[in-house]
């Protein structure tokens, strides 16, 4: 199908970070492919410092070619939340999600289970045949796959949970089996007996079609709409089954079809903190004066890589929204500008410095340089009226947009990045 | 005067006082005489896992002197409350309130699979959900979400929100914060002046622009109504007593507030906990003592209700740097004029049959969450705690 401008930019505001003015006037279809599906991907050196990390995880979004591609990566950091607190887990988790983005779903689910971080949050070292441990289990029907109640008993928990016992990792982060604690006798698992392994299971749970339908519901509220079209959500649940799962073909019928393009799809998204600080940090192209200010930003908007609040993962949507974290996004800009006085704080993690008592204050851990000749060249090609508000502005923003007379000012483009419908996308 | 036309006026009014909305009041401030009941709620967060047996001790127990040579505290210094259990010397205070009858002590408060991470057990606690069930939301945020409130309904005494009250449409609000809230909305007050103007409707955008008018309506009266400085006792010069003066106004100021929140720092007691820790608790006990007889010169303790909790409790044994590291259950304290059951509501199982050197916790604290709802407030907990509870009866 052709698109024009608008169905560009709604693209690559949902595959991608924003829509830049290049991007809209070179789009090709076959270039986005290869952005969203890159056929290698950057090699990575990680760093090993945790907050270091958690700062790389965010740059590698701001600096990459491939922007489609990362936001893939950042949708499955928040499907497989994970609370990681050493690096070496951390780095083997995003391989994990890298390598497998939009390969297949089996192979990822398979590779998060059988990481050392997952095995670390969920107990599964600790599930020993004899002495079980339900809680990745549960978490696997209820949070990963089938989704609360859908298609699973408790009786099921229980049998899955045997089927995972002696599930292990080494000093490396290495996955092995450790045979002595595996319970190797009959399970029952929804109805079917066998001498059922881990891998033997994710099989059972693929084939329900519950776990395709709870899938396409995350994916469709991820990238499309909070509210659910259940006809929509059918068709990727359709499109998962017949595919077997395959991530690559799910993706690239969701953007090929026209709902996805709907009036009623664009501009319909309240931006994650990860999402707003990104597109900021592309289309200003931002320096950080310290590399960590990446991380610090994170923790200010409570969007911090590694640390999702628990198993259920960080807010979506209206729940990233309070009285205190809708005017610090509106006034982000200001802070990376430069041009803030306000100082701002974060809470000590006493997991990391136990015994520490004292706010974390902010006002020199958030400078950024930005590339302000860039963005005014860029915005003479396309105006970032149209390249963020994709013609849904509200009569109060059009109101704004129509007021400002003469060239592109500081001030001016401060005023957009703070209207509401920039925390929207 | 409707709503709209109300902000006109009101927004951006960051000098003077004028104009106070009545809709922000409760009603019944209005209507003297008045018998209807307006509870209120005080929640006081111990952060960092306060060590409940330094707080409320066994001081006949052999097992908590011989497991804790250099942190345990002696016998003849501990302000006796029974045969059994007594309180940390630094706790006079607050044992003139337990003798009043205003306290119940409950002790191995906990849930099940404790969590020994400051992060994840907080977490829990902030959710009041299942371990199992974990939330997005916190257990006042579902209140406020639950009973259709609006954010001042829910105020936190703290420059951040915590996560129990972030609710899935509609969050509680942190005090301390007004000031720059109001910073911010006053820079983009060219926008704000339009309010007639933002779009209304059920989708995101307008929900945002809604939220602003919200915020900006909130912050204004909350500012109002806690910069009249007017303590009538003498509040002590610590944090936690400024804080707890602050709530006293605020209560005293007539607003609708039904929920506070606080939380009193630095509880994290790895290393040379006697001194720091000691010093905490006498904080928190003057504080606490004070917030009690203002309320009670006022009127409005008979309405208050205060509950004290940590994320958990430390070790029996101390570790080898003469602190606690992180343990389980715990004891909560709650505070009010006419509890059921005042004083000691369980004692402590045996020390000699720790689980792991842990206190083993007896009591779920979404139990008292659930008292609280359905006896404090008198609402159904549906949608607010995930599980239900047989009541306690200490309410």
């Amino acid at each position: 199908m052709t698109l024009d401008d608008s169905d560009k930019i709604h693209l690559l505001n949902r595959f991608g970070f924003g829509a830049d003015a290049d991007s809209v006037i070179n789009y090709s279809a076959v270039r986005f492919q290869e952005q969203l599906f890159p056929e290698k991907t950057a090699e990575i050196k990680w760093t090993h410092d945790m907050g270091a990390l958690k700062a790389q995880s965010i740059q590698n979004m701001v600096l990459s070619e491939n922007a489609p591609y990362e936001k893939l990566v950042l949708f499955w950091h928040h499907y497989f939340a994970c609370i990681i607190d050493k690096s070496k887990h951390a780095i083997l988790f995003s391989e994990v999600i890298r390598k497998h983005a939009f390969g297949n779903f089996k192979d990822l689910l398979l590779g998060v289970s059988k990481s050392a971080a997952m095995l670390h949050f969920l107990n599964g070292k600790k599930n020993k045949a004899g002495l079980p441990n339900e809680n990745f289990a549960r978490e696997l029907c209820e949070i990963y796959t089938l989704g609360e109640g859908n298609g699973y008993s408790e009786r099921d928990v229980k049998e899955i949970a045997r089927c995972f016992t002696g599930w292990k990792y080494d000093d490396t982060g290495t996955f092995y089996l450790r045979e002595k604690q595996f319970d190797s006798g009959m399970k029952t698992v929804f109805g079917k007996s066998g001498r059922y392994t881990g891998e033997d299971v994710v099989e059972l749970i693929l084939s329900k079609p519950q776990c395709a339908n709870y899938l396409a519901e995350k994916i469709y509220t991820f990238f499309v709409n909070n509210r659910l079209s259940e006809k929509h959500v059918f068709e990727i649940r359709d499109c998962l089954m017949r595919t077997n799962y395959d991530l690559q073909e799910t993706f690239a019928y969701i953007i090929s079809v026209p709902w996805f393009y709907s009036d009623q799809n664009k501009m319909a998204l309240i931006k994650s903190p990860i999402e707003l600080i990104v597109g900021l940090g592309r289309t200003f192209r931002l320096k950080a004066a310290k590399e960590n200010n990446w991380f610090f930003v994170q923790k200010l908007l409570n969007h911090e890589f590694y640390k999702p609040k628990n198993v259920k993962g960080w807010p979506m949507g209206r729940e990233w929204i309070d009285s205190s974290s809708l005017t610090l996004r509106m006034h982000l800009p200001q802070l990376i500008f430069g041009t803030n006085d306000i100082d701002f704080e974060v809470e000590p993690d006493l997991d990391q410095s136990p015994g520490s008592n004292k706010f974390v204050y902010l006002k020199d851990r958030l400078k950024f340089k930005a590339d302000w000749n860039y963005f005014l060249d860029s915005s003479k090609k396309v105006s970032p009226e149209k390249l963020w508000f994709n013609n849904k502005a509200s009569d109060v923003a059009n109101s704004i947009i129509k007021g400002h007379k003469g060239a592109i000012s500081k001030e001016y483009v401060l005023d957009l990045l703070s209207l509401p419908e920039y925390q929207m996308h | 005067m409707d709503r709209r036309k109300f902000l006109k006026y009101s927004a951006l009014s960051s000098v003077g006082s004028a104009f106070v909305p009545n809709f922000l009041f409760g009603l019944n401030e209005k209507l003297e005489g008045s018998n209807l009941r307006k509870p209120k709620l005080v929640v006081i967060q111990l952060t960092g896992g306060n060590d409940g047996l330094n707080t409320v001790i066994p001081f006949r127990n052999d097992q908590y002197y011989r497991s804790r040579p250099t942190v345990a505290i002696p016998s003849n210094e501990i302000i006796r409350l029974d045969n059994e259990l007594g309180l940390n010397p630094k706790m006079e205070k607050f044992s003139r309130l337990f003798k009043e009858g205003y306290v119940s002590i409950i002790n191995s408060v906990g849930y099940p699979n404790q969590s020994r991470s400051h992060f994840a057990s907080m977490d829990i606690w902030h959710s009041g959900a299942d371990v199992n069930k974990q939330s997005k939301t916190g257990w006042i945020g579902n209140y406020l979400d639950v009973l259709d409130k609006k954010s001042h309904h829910a105020l936190e005494i703290n420059k951040q929100l915590s996560g129990s009250l972030k609710g899935e449409s509609i969050s509680g609000m942190a005090v301390q914060n007004v000031g720059r809230i109001q910073r911010i909305l006053h820079e983009h007050g060219d926008l704000l002046a339009q309010d007639e103007k933002f779009p209304v409707g059920e989708d995101n955008n307008s929900f945002l622009y809604q939220s602003l008018i919200d915020i900006n309506q909130s912050a204004d009266y909350i500012k109002e109504a806690h910069t009249i400085k007017t303590d009538n006792v003498d509040f002590p010069k610590t944090k936690i007593g400024e804080k707890l003066s602050t709530v006293s106004q605020l209560i005293r100021s007539g607003i609708d507030t039904e929920i506070y929140y606080l939380s009193l720092r630095g509880f994290d007691s790895h290393v040379n906990q006697r001194k720091s820790h000691d010093q905490l608790l006498d904080r928190y006990s003057s504080a606490i003592y004070h917030f009690v007889e203002s309320l009670k010169k006022s009127g409005h303790f008979k309405d208050t209700l205060i509950l004290t909790f940590s994320e958990f409790g430390r070790r029996v044994s101390e570790n080898g740097s003469k602190g606690t590291d992180h343990g389980k259950g715990n004891s909560v304290f709650i505070i009010g004029e006419h509890l059921k059951q005042p004083g000691i509501f369980n004692d402590y199982d045996d020390l000699n049959s720790l689980e792991n050197g842990d206190i083993p916790f007896k009591v779920d604290f979404k139990n008292i969450y659930s008292d609280i709802i359905s006896e404090w407030f008198e609402e159904s907990t549906k949608g607010i705690i995930s599980s239900r509870y047989k009541s306690l009866e200490i309410i």
